[in-house]
């Protein structure tokens, strides 16, 4: 079924909303869930824009293969590559992580 | 079946058009895979030092990133229009749309112009040419090396659509593109939709995330 206008008006809407959204808690401090917040509420305008602005929901099932594919190689990607970075720690002290901008320069 | 404009190796023209479809998929696939490196690299060195980066962030633009994001969505919207008319037969207004959409992305072009040319201007630039008075820390260098490389990788992806963008134009003026043709047109439009894609990550990314 290929989106009418008004599908494309709407998805429109929301995702000027999930935009103000994401400004607005850009504000308030969220401590550790304000990095996941922000990037979750990025994925889901990005599945409005697939799904819409590039019309999954009239192609064939099979293309939807290839964006969610290559979201699971880029979350391993980045994922297994910043997660070694963030889980190294200093052998010369107790084990402690510390951040880069602690550490003795 | 006689339809001229199916190739001789496809059954039909529906056929045709989702081999076309399928093709622009894995061809954005390969673009999303090439800024992941980029993306990596930045989680990477965020991991290394959360507190650096996140004083870097304070110091970007916000107003002219989320400037930048609202005329991305908008542009998004055109291109979007743009190809229903197309496929509708509504020449004229998909000519319409398709110069908004033009005219949005050179907006979007100037509003980081004026972005780089601060940054310049204060010293924030990449890699050994860093010399920012007011962050003068490594981890700054490292995150404006990073916001360089990734905004101007993207900036580049955008004039290439907007070039593509003005092609469809010509080619619908000249009526090689409309409603019996209408797959150039919904091919441009998937790529630029992918570059909107893109910035609605680099947006939190590199102007958000403090």
């Amino acid at each position: 079924m290929e989106p009418t206008r008004r599908s494309y008006g709407l998805a429109f809407t929301a995702l000027i909303a999930l935009s103000l959204l994401t400004l607005g808690l850009s504000f308030v401090p969220l401590g550790g869930a304000g990095i996941p917040l922000a990037l979750g509420i990025a994925a889901g305008k990005a599945v409005l824009v697939a799904l819409f602005f590039m019309h999954l929901v009239e192609q064939r099932a099979v293309n939807a293969l290839v964006p969610v594919v290559v979201i699971v190689l880029v979350a391993l990607f980045v994922g297994i590559t910043a997660g070694e970075v963030a889980a190294r720690q200093d052998p010369r002290d107790d084990g402690a992580r510390r951040s880069a901008s602690e550490a003795p320069r | 079946m006689n339809d001229p404009r199916v190739h001789v190796q496809f059954d039909s023209f529906e056929a045709q058009t989702h081999a076309a479809r399928l093709g622009m998929w894995l061809f954005l696939a390969s673009e999303v895979l090439l800024f992941s490196g980029l993306f990596t690299l930045y989680a990477s060195y965020r991991a290394h030092d959360p507190n650096g980066f996140a004083e870097a962030v304070r110091h970007s633009r916000i107003w002219l990133g989320t400037a930048m994001t609202f005329v991305l969505l908008t542009s998004s919207l055109t291109v979007a229009l743009a190809v229903h008319a197309t496929r509708h037969g509504r020449g004229r207004a998909a000519g319409g749309w398709l110069l908004a959409s033009l005219a949005l992305g050179v907006g979007f072009l100037c509003i980081k112009g004026t972005e780089y040319a601060a940054h310049v201007r204060e010293g924030a630039l990449p890699g050994v040419h860093y010399h920012s008075a007011t962050l003068p820390d490594p981890t700054a260098n490292v995150f404006f090396t990073l916001y360089w490389l990734m905004t101007g990788l993207h900036a580049l992806h955008v004039i290439g659509g907007l070039i593509a963008l003005a092609v469809c134009g010509v080619l619908l003026r000249r009526g090689r593109i409309g409603a019996r043709h209408p797959t150039p047109v919904e091919l441009t439009g998937m790529y630029w939709h992918l570059v909107d894609i893109l910035w609605l990550f680099l947006w939190p990314m590199l102007y958000l995330m403090r």
